[in-house]
Order: structure tokens, then C-alpha cells, then sequence
């Protein structure tokens, strides 16, 4: 589980990863906190942080008695978020690297048209 | 939250030797926690001390908020598997399991027979004749059914291979999510247990050198790497616990990184990764910050 | 966190089990394999009981011993005493650090152990008083073999067998408790003192009373007390074994396991 960040943001990643390819769908359940943490083998109580987490921000929310859902419109409001980092977190290293490896803008982007006709 | 084990101060000498050297932490009620160091750090020590089998020189440890010492109230709610057990002669594994129940009130019989089965336990055979690996699984056993309140194992797994190792570790993380109950673990393999725990006390040499949350310790330390200049520009307002160098390659474990460090070190082209718990303890307990040089040509390299 | 921490996880202490339950258990701890204290020595003792009945009919019929002749008194269930004391030894030292790891008190222990040997004490001389009635009345099992006859020591009837048997018992038992529990307290090294002091103190006492003449006076009083007598006063050695051995398990400590 160890990419060095704190394995509770792994875990919350992992699950906003699973709405967004809609592995979770929205107003379905997820499983409990539990499950989660007997299957990653880490302490329940991290599992809990990691959904807590995604409850606080309002991906999921908790029905008492049954369990963990995703919240209406969870799917939308994190792909807008993430487009928003996916210059920070994506372009801006490529670009880094690109500029390491001495390549110009344009033969940066005949590259990426090359990925993404 | 509650705290179930408080120590301040505490302190056990035998003649010269100091086992536990002015120690004061707090085990947080409902937690699985690690206590971890180095052989004869005092781990053992401590934990008679938590459970008054063992009187203390000075200071005061309190269990549920009062001492353990001859206090059935208190010692009724633990249970305190040893390292190395000694069972009387004449026993069988079933007669520990027979007679276990009347020791500990939440006693789960079927969760016991559950994990005989897991682990292969021979019942029926003398304990002296138990492998090694058997024997910790008798004592690990009793723990886990005894679902007691506070329960502690001390290096439980002498002798258990990785398959029974990670049966227990896997059977203590489910159990402790259905029933939770607060569980002090020592170990010395501590990359094996570091996902399971949420807390650490790492001893070393019988004094406390840690007490905090295992996300708290992986947050504040980083391994950086890259060239030596840039590392050490990076990391100059950073605690330097290790540092490799291999011709004007660097590596450095540094503590009290922010993210904000982390950040910058990504953006100057260094390589930010974590490091694993198991890293930072045998940093923190191995003596001095230590520079390791692997080569002559680093001098002129980071010049 | 902000999960409610369940009862298993913070209990109050307020209230420990009553002591008789944690006395009981250690009881049940220290019976759990009943061959240890229970089968082995009464198969033993069967054993040599019928070895004894083989043996002396075996006489009866090919020598002539006189056929009114009593068998002579043999020690044959004397063993038992010493089988006892050993129980009680091994008792200590093998369990006491378990019991103190499942939440057992020192104090249970001892009151735990105690009633163990008070058990054994009563079984074993109810048991032995019995078997030599039942001798007695079937004229030494026919052949007249006097095996748990305790008439030869001037004991009379079941109650004064029973009461002689049980102060044995318990002083036995005790010994051994008080023996162990230096060990389990001081190790080898008590050990090696306590045999030390043992010895010095068994000599100097011979010695002092050699030298003060006072060996017509020993004699005398174990006359006057009479064998139910003298176990009466042992009764007192047994109570200060048993206060010895609180004493010293009071501060004692387990070590590794």
C-alpha cells in the first residue's frame, strides 16, 4: 500500500478512482469500513479516517444501520476536480520532464497527438 | 477518548541495570498499538510493569486509571500473552482452552476451535512436544478468543512461519473491527505489523523515544534523493537522520518534512519517497545519525 | 475518532469478580489435567497394593508364616506424601506465571493453591481412612495384610485415620509450596541459600540439643503428644509454611514465561 503518502488518502483515492470509472455507482453502497480494512490488511481505524474523509467533502454519505453510500452528483463534482489538479499533478511534470530531455513545445505536442489522436 | 495504560515516570532498575528508564506514555482505549525496539530495549519490561507483574523502582503506571499491582478489578479486563510462555509439565493445548474460559469473561469457544483448525493446532499433544511454532500458536490463540478488554502479546510469533504469522495478523485485524478492544503489540518485525497499528511506543534501551501515531511518524518523514548539492540545500532546515552518498548521489532520511518540503524538494527534480516504518525506528534506535560515504570520488563530486 | 469506544474496549473496573469465583478458577487451573495430582498417584497406589496382596498371599501359601500372622506394616501408601509434596512444588513453580498472565492476582494464587492442597488433603486421608476400615472389617482383605492400617501408630477408628491424614497432607503440601515459592522469588540462588539454611539450621538444632541434653525431653514430648498429638502441633510448621509461602509469593515475580 506504501507510495508514501498516508495510506488513508491511498484508500479515499482508491474509492474516488472507483466512482469516477463507475465501479461504485452513485446512491450505491460501498463497502463497510470493515471489509475495506480486512482486505487492504491495514487497521480499521485508517480505513475510517480515509472515509470520513470522503464523507466530509461529500462523496459519501453514511446511512445509519446500513452503511456507506455515494452521494448524488459524487461522480461529476470529482471529475471536476480532478481536471482542475490535472494540469498541477500531470502537465506540469510532463512538461518538466520534456524540458530535461531538451524536447520543444511542438515536439511535445506532436507526441501527445501521437497518444490522443 | 480514554486512555487505558498510563505511565509516567516510570522506572525499573534490577541492581545496576536501569530495564525502563523514566518512561511516560498513554495507550489510547480501543487501539491497536505497537510497542516496538530494538532486543532488550525494555519492551517485556514494560509490559509486566502495565500488567503489575513486575513492581516498579519509581514512578507510577496506571491501568484503567488505577495500579495493576494485586488488583483482580483491573487485571480481569487483560490478557497478557508472553513471549516465551511456560506451561506447566503435564498440560495439553486442550487444557489451556478448557480452563481459558474461566479466566476471561468474553471467552469466544467457537472463534477458539476456529483458530485451532486455522493454525493446526494438535490439541492433544503435550505441550512439551509442541514445535516452537505450535506453542506460539497456543498462546496466540488464547489471545485472540480471549477477547479481553486489553489485550497484550509480546513477540508472539517465535517461531511461526509467514503463512501463520499473517493468519494472525489478519485474524486480530477482523476480529478487533467486530469486537474492538484495545491491543498492545511488541514486536521487533515491524514492517510486517506496521499497517495494522494505529499507534507506536518505541523504546530504546528503556527509555521512550517515541509516542505517536504511525500516520503522524510516516507524515513527518521522507527519503530524499538526488544530487548532493541540491539534497542538502533542500534539506538544511530538516533533521538529518541518515545520509548515503554514492559518487555526488545522495540519499538522505530527514524528519519534520512538511508538504510544503516535500513540494519544493519535488519541484527542485528530487526524488520524495516515504519511508517505511520499519526504516525510521531502526534510524531513531540505531545510535547516532550515521553518513554513510561508498566512495572517495564524493568528495570531489560535492565540491 | 469519532466512533463511540464499545464496553469491550473501556470497561469500568469497578467491580472485580467475586473472590471466590477467581479462587475457584485457579483451582480449576491447577486440576485441569486430573492425572498429574489424581489418577497417577491412586494407579500407583493400586499397583502396589495388589503387588502387596500378591506378595504376602503368595507367602501366606508356600511359607509357613503361622496362619494367624499379621503381614507387618508396610509403608506402601506412604509414598503418597512425598507424591504430595512434589504435586505441590510443581504446582507453583509451573503455573504460577500463567495464572498471573490470564489476570490472576498472587493473592488468588496462594488462596487458589491453598484450597487445591485442602482438596487433595481431604480426598487422599478420607480416601485412605476408608480403605483401611473396609480392611480392617474384611480381616486384611482375607490374608490379613495389614496395608492402610494406621492401629500400628496407635490411631483408632476412621475419624483419628482421617484427622492424621489430613494434617500429613497439608504439612506435606505446604512444604512444598513454601519450598517453590523461593524458588519461583529468588531462583537458583535462593535456591542454593534456602538448602543452605535448611541444612545449617537441622544441624545446629541437633547440635544444641546434643549438647543441652535435651534429647529425654524431645523424646518425652512426642510421647505425651501422642501420634495425633504431634500431628495436632505440626498443624503450627504447616501454618508458618503457608505464611512463609504468601510472604514470598507476595513480591514474587515471573520471569521469562
Amino acid at each position: 500500500m506504501d507510495d508514501g503518502r498516508p495510506i488513508f488518502l491511498q484508500i479515499a483515492e482508491q474509492i474516488e478512482n472507483q466512482i469516477i470509472d463507475g465501479t461504485y455507482g452513485e446512491g450505491g453502497q460501498v463497502p463497510s469500513i470493515n471489509e475495506f480494512a480486512a482486505f487492504h490488511r491495514i487497521n480499521p481505524a485508517t480505513a475510517l479516517k480515509g472515509i470520513t474523509m470522503l464523507v466530509d467533502t461529500g462523496v459519501l454519505y453514511k446511512r445509519r444501520g446500513i452503511g456507506m453510500f455515494v452521494a448524488d452528483g459524487a461522480r461529476d463534482r470529482l471529475l471536476a476536480e480532478r481536471r482542475e489538479r490535472f494540469g498541477t499533478e500531470f502537465v506540469r511534470p510532463l512538461v518538466a520532464e520534456a524540458r530535461a530531455l531538451g524536447l520543444t513545445t511542438d515536439q511535445l505536442t506532436e507526441m501527445i497527438r501521437k497518444e490522443a489522436p | 477518548m480514554t486512555t487505558i495504560v498510563e505511565a509516567t515516570g516510570l522506572t525499573k532498575r534490577y541492581g545496576k541495570v536501569t530495564a525502563v528508564d523514566d518512561a511516560t506514555f498513554a495507550v489510547r482505549a480501543g487501539t491497536i498499538t505497537g510497542l516496538l525496539g530494538r532486543n532488550g530495549a525494555g519492551k517485556t519490561t514494560l509490559m509486566h510493569l502495565i500488567t503489575g507483574q513486575e513492581f516498579a523502582t519509581s514512578g507510577s503506571i496506571a491501568l484503567l486509571g488505577e495500579s495493576p499491582v494485586e488488583n483482580a478489578g483491573v487485571l480481569q479486563h487483560t490478557c497478557f500473552i508472553k513471549e516465551s510462555q511456560r506451561y506447566p509439565d503435564d498440560f495439553k493445548p486442550k487444557h489451556v482452552f478448557a480452563t481459558a474460559p474461566r479466566f476471561f469473561a468474553n471467552w469466544d469457544s467457537a472463534f477458539a476451535r476456529e483458530l485451532i483448525n486455522e493454525f493446526r493446532l494438535p490439541v492433544d499433544r503435550r505441550i512439551k512436544k509442541l514445535s516452537r511454532g505450535q506453542l506460539s500458536s497456543v498462546g496466540v490463540i488464547v489471545g485472540l478468543a480471549s477477547r479481553a478488554p486489553l489485550t497484550i502479546f509480546d513477540e508472539p510469533y517465535l517461531g511461526l512461519d509467514a503463512v501463520a504469522r499473517q493468519t494472525f495478523y489478519d485474524r486480530l485485524l477482523a476480529d478487533y473491527a467486530e469486537h474492538p478492544r484495545t491491543v498492545i503489540l511488541s514486536t521487533h518485525l515491524i514492517d510486517e505489523v506496521a499497517d495494522l497499528l494505529e499507534h507506536a511506543i518505541v523504546v530504546d534501551s528503556g527509555r521512550v523515544i517515541i509516542d505517536s501515531s504511525v500516520d503522524a511518524l510516516r507524515a513527518d518523514a521522507a527519503t530524499i534523493a538526488g544530487p548532493a548539492s541540491v539534497v542538502d540545500q533542500a534539506t538544511r532546515s530538516l533533521t538529518v537522520l541518515h545520509r548515503e552518498a554514492l559518487g555526488g548521489f545522495v540519499s538522505v532520511t530527514v524528519t519534520n518534512v512538511s508538504d510544503d518540503d516535500r513540494r519544493a524538494a519535488r519541484d527542485a527534480g528530487l526524488e520524495v519517497s516515504a519511508v517505511s516504518l520499519q526504516q525510521l525506528i531502526i534510524r531513531q534506535t540505531g545510535g547516532a545519525p550515521d553518513h554513510h560515504t561508498h566512495s572517495t570520488l564524493t568528495e570531489e563530486a560535492s565540491r | 475518532m469519532t466512533t463511540q469506544i464499545p464496553a469491550t474496549a473501556a470497561p469500568r473496573s469497578a467491580h472485580a469478580r467475586p473472590l471466590a469465583h477467581r479462587v475457584w478458577t485457579v483451582v480449576r487451573l491447577l486440576f485441569a489435567n486430573p492425572w498429574t495430582a489424581v489418577y497417577t498417584p491412586l494407579l500407583i497406589l493400586t499397583f502396589i497394593w495388589l503387588m502387596n496382596i500378591a506378595i504376602w498371599a503368595l507367602l501366606q501359601a508356600t511359607v509357613d508364616v503361622g496362619s494367624d500372622a499379621d503381614s507387618t506394616i508396610n509403608g506402601g501408601a506412604l509414598f503418597l506424601f512425598i507424591y504430595m509434596l512434589v504435586v505441590a512444588v510443581q504446582s507453583v513453580n509451573q503455573t504460577f506465571s500463567l495464572a498471573l498472565g490470564y489476570g490472576m492476582t498472587r493473592r488468588d494464587f496462594f488462596l487458589g493453591s491453598a484450597v487445591f492442597y485442602i482438596i487433595l488433603s481431604v480426598g487422599y486421608s478420607a480416601m485412605l481412612a476408608t480403605l483401611g476400615l473396609i480392611e480392617a472389617a474384611t480381616n486384611g482383605w482375607g490374608i490379613r495384610l495389614n496395608f492402610f492400617s494406621t492401629s500400628v501408630i496407635g490411631l483408632d477408628g476412621w475419624w483419628q485415620g482421617f484427622v492424621f491424614g489430613l494434617l500429613a497432607f497439608l504439612l506435606f503440601c505446604f512444604i512444598g509450596a513454601a519450598t517453590a515459592s523461593v524458588y519461583v522469588r529468588w531462583r537458583a540462588m535462593g535456591m542454593y541459600v534456602f538448602w543452605a539454611s535448611v541444612v545449617v539450621a537441622f544441624f545446629a538444632g541437633a547440635i544444641l540439643t546434643t549438647w543441652a541434653n535435651a534429647w529425654p525431653q524431645v523424646e518425652q514430648f512426642f510421647a505425651v503428644a501422642g501420634v495425633l498429638g504431634s500431628a495436632a502441633w505440626s498443624l503450627i510448621f504447616t501454618g508458618l509454611c503457608a505464611l512463609a509461602a504468601w510472604l514470598i509469593l507476595r513480591r514474587a515475580t515471573p520471569s521469562q514465561g
